[in-house]
């Protein structure tokens, strides 16, 4: 659509016109603000939490001490792009591999805006526990618990019987 | 003998300027460009970007744009390149 509407513009006679070509999806995508009725709704993006990163010449020892207690290391680029993951028994290699000859390349992501529910219902049912959340470009945001997005989409829905039985009261 | 000047790619009405993210920020924060969402109205009302006016692409009809300023660059905008 929007091409279209560049190119009618022009016909109207504007001389400056730019096309976001990418959109509302890149928008959204990279997590900046929005205004609307659905702004504020819940999104992976929001619930995503800092996670350790190495870079693919660090070694598995490195990723393994930073990794800690969370149990998992993401591997991205200089300027922050997921190239792979470290966890589980990737992390118990020999320490002085390098990151790149042991990490789970290409991990599964998600993007920031997704829809929470259809999210939470694939995680459920593949036993998945968290997940990498990134922008369009491959950015990384950090990593969602499925347990967040549970217990905040429990909440929404409380509050809205709560609010449906008050109306009905 | 002296090269024609050229005109300015974006002053053609055929070339379209596509531009990226950070583009979009520069020209709304360093030119007050005017954001404008086409999609329909319901999907403006649902999310659209701060600051974007709506003018639904069946609605970009000369009194409608009448309100855009044409001193100003514009950017449109819809869901994404499909």
């Amino acid at each position: 659509m929007s091409p279209r509407a560049a190119c009618r513009l022009e016909s109207l006679g504007f001389i400056a016109v730019y096309d976001y070509a990418a959109g509302k999806t890149d928008w959204t995508g990279s997590g900046l603000p929005t205004g609307g009725t659905q702004a504020d709704m819940p999104r992976p993006g929001r619930l995503a939490r800092e996670t350790p990163t190495c870079r693919l010449t660090d070694t598995v020892a490195t990723a393994r001490e930073r990794a800690g207690d969370g149990g998992a290391c993401i591997v991205t680029s200089d300027n922050g792009i997921v190239l792979g993951r470290l966890r589980g028994k990737t992390l118990e290699h020999d320490g002085a591999l390098s990151v790149a000859d042991v990490m789970e390349a290409g991990p599964t992501t998600v993007r920031y805006d997704e829809f929470l529910p259809d999210l939470v219902d694939r995680m459920q049912k593949a036993g998945v526990g968290s997940i990498v959340v990134t922008k369009p470009s491959g950015e990384l945001v950090g990593l969602m618990q499925r347990s967040d997005a549970e217990e905040l989409l429990a909440e929404v829905h409380r509050e809205h019987h709560d609010h449906d039985d008050h109306d009905a009261g | 003998m002296a090269e024609p000047e050229r005109e300015p790619r974006n002053r053609k009405a055929d070339v379209k300027v596509v531009i990226d993210q950070q583009e979009v920020r520069r020209l709304l924060d360093q030119e007050n460009a005017q954001l404008v969402e086409v999609l329909p109205h319901q999907e403006y009302e649902q999310e659209h970007l701060p600051g974007a006016i709506n003018m639904p692409l069946k609605e970009l009809t000369p009194d409608a744009v009448a309100t855009l300023d044409r001193a100003r660059p514009v950017i449109v905008y819809c869901h994404d390149f499909l």
